[in-house]
């Protein structure tokens, strides 16, 4: 029998019905991981040994006739810039490539305490910079759908590892479009949940204002399952809040003849593939014709949106990346010259180390953009770049602020253009561009849902469904609707 | 076009040591960059209200008072590591 396609509902049920165990459901994936990595090359690290092992407590408890949660034996996978205790975490990155996880995560605590299977850790772009996981330090994931073109990223091992049958989930991290751009690139579903909703605690920091974690999986169904395991307030993550009651949505369906969908006319504008365009306009008119109405609005900041980023995003990551010296996690350089002479062992030598380290340690990408945000932090520039995007970053909000008042949700494509060839982008700017749909959602803080909507030739384009903020719960409502359909 | 010296400059304030070839990439590099992000410049902005995060502080006063349980003043004491 099979076991690598199931939703999460049909493992549960497989699962207490005792159709399987919940050891070789595990088996079953490790068996895909091996069969089909060799080409994917989604993984970084799999974790065979922990994995079996937490499959066996599960196995353990349904012997034992004990009730086990919804996603207790349900093998997944895990970003690697997000920490899992005891297992190495390298963000992708050299200098974090001997770094073992002192702690878990928050949201992989409460998976823990879900009875999650952990099968491994997943390739990313290095430190989450990129959009096609080709900035990775020790490998470039390729498309399930076609081994010749980029996965997306950064979260593009996650995407692939759900795509390819050797994941039934996987958390990734989101914060100019790494879930929802390789989440389209390789037709899965992927969540980008309302800044706040989900813990950061135990993340990589790439853009701290920016950064969520969220769901990637193959149904709208178990995103909404993995969300509500994993959001709520922290207390050693200040910017997460609880997802009120207030916010919960009525048990109800929709009322199609009330709905107001709006479509922003600065989205569909020249760049876009006019394949791609006729997908997404396709699926706009389905929930047309389900009774919606279809209200084309104005967000006229959004041209500012992807400079206003990639002046927010070098900022942040350059102080958050200032910790690796080579000297704590891990990583230390080959050969440090030692100099006997004690006129020599002053500071220079210290910084001649850090300079050495970072420089052997980090990859091109991640160079760029550290020094892209020294530039623009250093004085004489932070009121001309950093505050002005801060500036911008709100007027973007305030757009989708008076946008709400008129509308319940904003429909748009993912991705302009549909996954490029593996080394057709090396223009860093040319690769900026592909997250033109995603990084405003960020800025604004908003939950966005990227959903498979339709095929063309062998790839997926995907639908972006942006949401009131934390009301990601009336997002995969919306969802579920258009899905498979 | 941003000068050579200008990028060595920030190499060395990034804690990056680049080498010849790395600092003429750069170099190019970035001034497409920053020709792109000073789009920003010509946005007129009048007023703008602070962004707002969500977040609210958290305050882990039991956990410091239980290690060190004098208090002089509302200060806590510790050891001194200056001589």
């Amino acid at each position: 029998m099979n076991l690598t396609n199931f939703t999460i509902s049909e493992i549960h049920l497989g699962l207490k019905e005792k159709k399987f165990s919940a050891r070789e459901l595990c088996h079953s994936y490790l068996t895909q991981i091996k069969k089909e990595d060799k080409k994917i090359l989604a993984f970084l690290t799999v974790s065979e040994e922990l994995a079996l092992s937490q499959a066996e407590k599960i196995d353990e408890l349904i012997s034992k006739n004990r009730r086990i949660s919804l996603l207790a034996g349900v093998p997944a996978t895990i970003k690697d810039n997000i920490l899992v205790e005891d297992i190495i975490c390298t963000a992708g990155s050299k200098i974090l490539e001997n770094y073992i996880a002192s702690y878990d995560a928050t949201v992989i605590n409460k998976l823990k305490k879900q009875g999650v299977v952990i099968l491994g850790k997943t390739n990313l772009d290095e430190f989450a910079m990129g959009s096609s996981t080709e900035n990775s330090a020790f490998k470039t994931t390729k498309n399930p759908l076609d081994l010749s073109r980029v996965p997306g990223g950064s979260s593009g091992g996650s995407t692939a590892s759900v795509a390819a049958n050797m994941a039934v989930y996987s958390l990734g991290s989101d914060t100019g479009g790494s879930i929802r751009l390789p989440a389209c690139f390789c037709g899965v579903v992927g969540l980008k949940p309302t800044y706040g909703a989900v813990s950061r605690y135990g993340l990589i920091s790439l853009a701290s204002s920016l950064d969520q974690i969220g769901p990637i999986t193959k149904t709208v169904e178990d995103a909404k399952i993995v969300f509500d395991a994993i959001k709520g307030r922290d207390e050693f993550d200040s910017t997460s809040v609880e997802v009120g009651e207030k916010q919960k949505m009525k048990s109800e369906k929709f009322n199609f003849k009330n709905l107001k969908i709006g479509i922003p006319q600065e989205y569909f504008i020249k760049g876009i593939d006019p394949e791609i365009e006729k997908v997404i306009k396709k699926a706009i008119k389905k929930y047309e014709d389900l009774g919606a109405k279809i209200v084309e609005i104005s967000l006229p900041h959004t041209k500012y949106a992807l400079p206003a980023y990639y002046i927010i995003n070098p900022s942040e990551a350059s102080a958050n990346l200032a910790r690796y010296d080579g000297i704590r996690f891990g990583y230390s350089i080959a050969k440090p010259q030692i100099n006997t002479d004690k006129k020599q062992m002053n500071t220079d030598a210290l910084l001649d180390y850090y300079l050495r380290a970072r420089w052997e340690g980090f990859g091109e990408e991640v160079k760029r953009r550290i020094m892209l945000g020294t530039y623009i932090l250093s004085a004489g520039y932070y009121e001309d770049y950093y505050l002005r995007a801060q500036k911008v970053k709100s007027l973007i909000k305030q757009d989708f602020i008076k946008a709400f008042k008129k509308i319940d949700f904003i429909i748009t494509p993912v991705s302009p253009s549909l996954p490029f060839k593996i080394g057709e982008r090396k223009d860093p700017l040319s690769m900026y561009l592909n997250d033109i749909y995603t990084v405003s959602i960020n800025l604004a803080g908003l939950p966005a849902l990227s959903l498979p909507v339709g095929k063309i030739g062998k790839l997926s384009v995907g639908l972006q469904i942006i949401g009131k903020w934390f009301e990601e719960d009336k997002i995969f409502e919306i969802g579920k609707i258009i899905e498979n359909k | 076009m941003i000068t050579k010296q200008k990028v060595q400059h920030i190499a060395k304030l990034a804690r990056l040591s680049l080498s010849e070839k790395e600092t003429k990439k750069h170099q190019k590099e970035f001034s497409k960059i920053l020709d792109y992000i000073n789009e920003l410049k010509n946005i007129k902005i009048l007023k703008v209200d602070e962004v707002d995060y969500f977040s609210s502080n958290i305050t882990k006063k039991d956990e410091v008072l239980k290690f060190n349980k004098k208090l002089i003043d509302g200060y806590i004491k510790v050891p001194s590591i200056l001589k």
